[in-house]
């Protein structure tokens, strides 16, 4: 177990620019003699990428509901209608 | 002192439901009235306007905006680039200054990747709870101590035990559910 996580470690230093010099040679030696730590590594990157895609669905769910609740509360009015007259055809 | 305030959204989010509000009170109306200018509509307005909060909140976590210029003028920046890809136009209807030339979109941002939509519904129904972890640590960049608060682990030790389980379980479950196996042989 802690090996597997010292690879997910090293290859999370790898992705991010973040390993030293010689350690960052190594690691790219070692990758083109190991198809397994290849593959961890695109599975690595492809998780990160999910990551931001949920954040982003989330913030976006979020922000629709700041929408709405901006757009029915009574007390915003006068800003509804600020941005309501801009749309309206003359 | 501004720079302090930015770097803790990310933690004021966490903490509380204003802080997109305030700032959506502050910028809409400018982005709304750029997209009536540019004869959008309403829905393109909030749209562009959600697509450009978004990238501003990513910006501020990566501390990617260094100049000094009010947040609602940055996010109207952010929405002119929006609309010109969205729309395809010309730069020569849209009029940018020298801070909005410099502005960049995320290079993922408008690609639809149906394969990661369908793998993110099945990790949001089978692992939810680490990518809400991940989220935090990997894209909302709060610190390992901001990470351990929220979460209520015992310690910095535990959390970051944690986030390696939670990148393992999540990169198993990608390896297990991909279907374009070739795309991770390439």
């Amino acid at each position: 177990m802690k090996i597997s996580w010292n690879n997910i470690e090293t290859i999370e230093q790898y992705l991010s620019g973040n390993l030293k010099t010689v350690e960052a040679l190594l690691f790219k030696a070692r990758l083109l003699i190991d198809p397994v730590l290849r593959q961890q590594v695109i599975l690595q990157e492809k998780t990160y990428a999910l990551v931001r895609l949920f954040a982003r669905r989330e913030i976006k769910s979020r922000l629709d509901r700041t929408h709405r609740k901006l757009f029915n509360h009574p007390e915003k009015k006068a800003f509804q209608q600020s941005i309501l007259q801009l749309f309206s055809k003359p | 002192m501004e720079v302090l305030e930015r770097n803790n959204l990310a933690q004021r989010r966490m903490v509380t439901e204003n802080a997109f509000e305030e700032l959506y009170e502050q910028a809409f109306p400018l982005v709304a009235k750029f997209v009536s200018k540019m004869n959008g509509s309403f829905q393109d307005a909030k749209d562009i306007f959600h697509d450009a909060l978004i990238i501003f909140y990513e910006k501020q976590n990566a501390q990617a905006i260094t100049v000094q210029v009010a947040d609602k003028v940055y996010i109207l920046g952010i929405a002119k680039h929006l609309w010109l890809r969205k729309f395809k136009q010309t730069r020569g209807h849209v009029s940018l200054d020298d801070l909005e030339q410099d502005i960049s979109i995320p290079e993922d941002y408008y690609q639809e990747n149906k394969e990661n939509n369908r793998l993110l519904s099945l990790l949001q129904i089978s692992g939810r709870k680490c990518l809400e972890l991940l989220r935090a640590i990997y894209y909302d960049k709060l610190g390992l101590p901001a990470v351990v608060h929220v979460f209520g682990y015992q310690n910095v030790r535990s959390a970051t035990v944690q986030k390696y389980k939670c990148l393992e379980k999540v990169r198993d479950k990608v390896k297990e559910k991909s279907i374009s196996y070739e795309d991770l042989l390439e």
